[in-house]
């Protein structure tokens, strides 16, 4: 039996400041479930100079180049990838933001789900997915990181292994489709213009042929989010999404909005991110170590970021237990009597590495220079859970 | 606008290595078939813009038809009434006449 072949699609729109970083983070994913070629389609950026230098890196990376003649749009630049895939043989595609960080499990988790039974499409989870978000307090100053993501995917894998959720649409910020879907469902429909809700009129077409829509929450991919659209005026910093495509979403699905009402309220979502979220400090503070710091109301969590930091701040009432791991964050509310190393010892099967190890001068000048305080807010719940 | 296309021959690493995937023919005809399928939306949407300005047009017509036959009826019955008023007014002077 061949070998299975997987298109990655990365769409560019200028972004010289994060494509390289996602070009590279894409040629040192594990090919060991599909052969995987990369593909850069640059929509003609108009930033001069940059298409010329993106060429060069890709040939530099070994990712293939493509720049169109002229802007396409996000839904055409899209189809591009999907036709080049449907054309050349290949059994899946992905199609992807250029703002992102793969990590290095994203092809084999991506083709196991697609390979369960009617699954038409698969998103991966992130930090800024919309309604399929795992939470983080600071994304990019804790997980922008290849090193951190890798580790991150790896952990939810070993929780999650296989499981997908089905879901009410896809997002394609990154999306795996089998090319046999695409064969039968059809491309990105141009009405949507420059961008912004195809992939929802797509994957809602996909649910008609009777696929499924999925999200694996087995494979973490850090997003920026929004930094091309924003950079190309195709939405403006207030709004999250292009309101016009949005009426024509209306119009052919009118069910469509209380379905993703329902799916809020009642998915099972809400059990996973806790699970994953729980999985990451439990096996950090067990394998790598924890720290805990019985006033962190200064602190900004970059102060040993692969540590995981138990830290109560006593300024709140009643005061708050923070537990994180890279801003992913439980939160508690605690007496101030409460003993944390005896807790904490007793719960990760190890004592911490750290106590109270901070200065709080340096602390209080580094949110200063960052412009803003270190202190964040938390939803609660009580302790213990 | 310069038209930016692939220019294999920049690259550092051998063309060779990368799948030909025919993109330039691919994104042509894609573009014509965008092209004709717009096309057929607008030539779609004029017909229905037509047909619905015309049924407009008929609506617009047969509602100020029938408003205007109401407002006949309506003058009609009030030069009935006003005929009424007169006879009874007339015959009111004439007994007035007699009994004077």
């Amino acid at each position: 039996m061949s070998r299975l072949r997987v298109l990655h699609v990365i769409t560019a729109y200028n972004g010289r400041a994060f494509v390289p970083r996602a070009i590279r983070s894409a040629r040192r994913m594990d090919q060991t479930a599909a052969e995987v070629d990369v593909l850069i389609l640059d929509d003609a950026s108009p930033e001069p100079g940059w298409s010329a230098d993106l060429e060069k890196i890709c040939a530099e990376e070994g990712a293939s180049y493509y720049c169109t003649p002229r802007n396409l749009g996000i839904p055409r630049n899209c189809n591009l990838g999907l036709l080049a895939a449907v054309h050349n043989g290949y059994d899946f595609v992905t199609i992807n933001n250029s703002d992102v960080i793969f990590p290095k499990n994203l092809i084999t988790v991506m083709v196991a789900a697609c390979q369960q039974p009617k699954v038409g499409s698969v998103t991966a989870w992130s930090n800024n997915v919309s309604v399929f978000t795992l939470p983080n307090q600071d994304p990019d100053a804790l997980i922008a990181d290849q090193a951190a993501v890798d580790y991150i995917s790896e952990t939810l894998h070993e929780t999650f292994r296989n499981k997908v959720i089905d879901t009410p649409a896809g997002i394609s910020f990154c999306i795996m489709i089998p090319t046999a879907v695409i064969r039968e469902v059809g491309l990105n429909d141009p009405i949507f213009g420059r961008g912004y809700c195809e992939e929802t009129d797509w994957s809602l077409r996909s649910l008609a042929y009777g696929y499924r829509i999925c999200l694996t929450p087995s494979a973490f991919v850090y997003h920026m989010g929004r930094g091309s659209n924003v950079s190309a005026g195709l939405v403006s910093g207030a709004h999250t999404t292009v309101p016009e495509n949005e009426d024509i979403i209306d119009m052919r699905y009118p069910e469509f909005r209380q379905q993703v009402t329902t799916f809020e309220r009642e998915t099972e979502l809400w059990d996973v991110r806790d699970q994953a979220i729980d999985a990451l400090i439990v096996k950090t503070a067990g394998e790598v170590g924890y720290r805990i710091d019985h006033d962190n109301s200064q602190m900004t969590g970059m102060e040993t970021p692969d540590l995981v930091h138990v830290g109560l701040n006593p300024t709140l009432v009643p005061p708050v237990l923070s537990v994180s791991y890279r801003g992913f964050t439980q939160t508690f509310e605690v007496g101030l009597s409460t003993d944390l190393v005896e807790i904490f010892t007793g719960r990760f099967g190890r004592a911490p590495v750290l106590i109270d190890g901070y200065d709080p001068t340096v602390l209080k000048e580094r949110s200063a220079k960052a412009g803003r305080s270190p202190l964040r807010t938390y939803p609660t719940s009580v302790w213990p859970v | 606008m310069p038209i930016k296309q692939k220019t294999s021959n920049d690259t550092a690493r051998p063309a060779a290595k990368l799948p030909e995937l025919g993109l330039d023919r691919l994104s042509l005809e894609q573009a014509l078939i965008d092209v004709e399928v717009a096309n057929r939306r607008v030539i779609e949407l004029t017909r229905r813009l037509a047909g619905m300005s015309k049924e407009l047009a008929a609506l617009r017509s047969q509602l100020s038809g029938s408003h205007v036959a109401a407002m006949e009826r309506e003058v009609s019955d009030l030069r009935a009434q006003l005929a009424a008023l007169r006879l009874q007014k007339a015959r009111e002077m004439a007994l007035t006449d007699r009994a004077g």
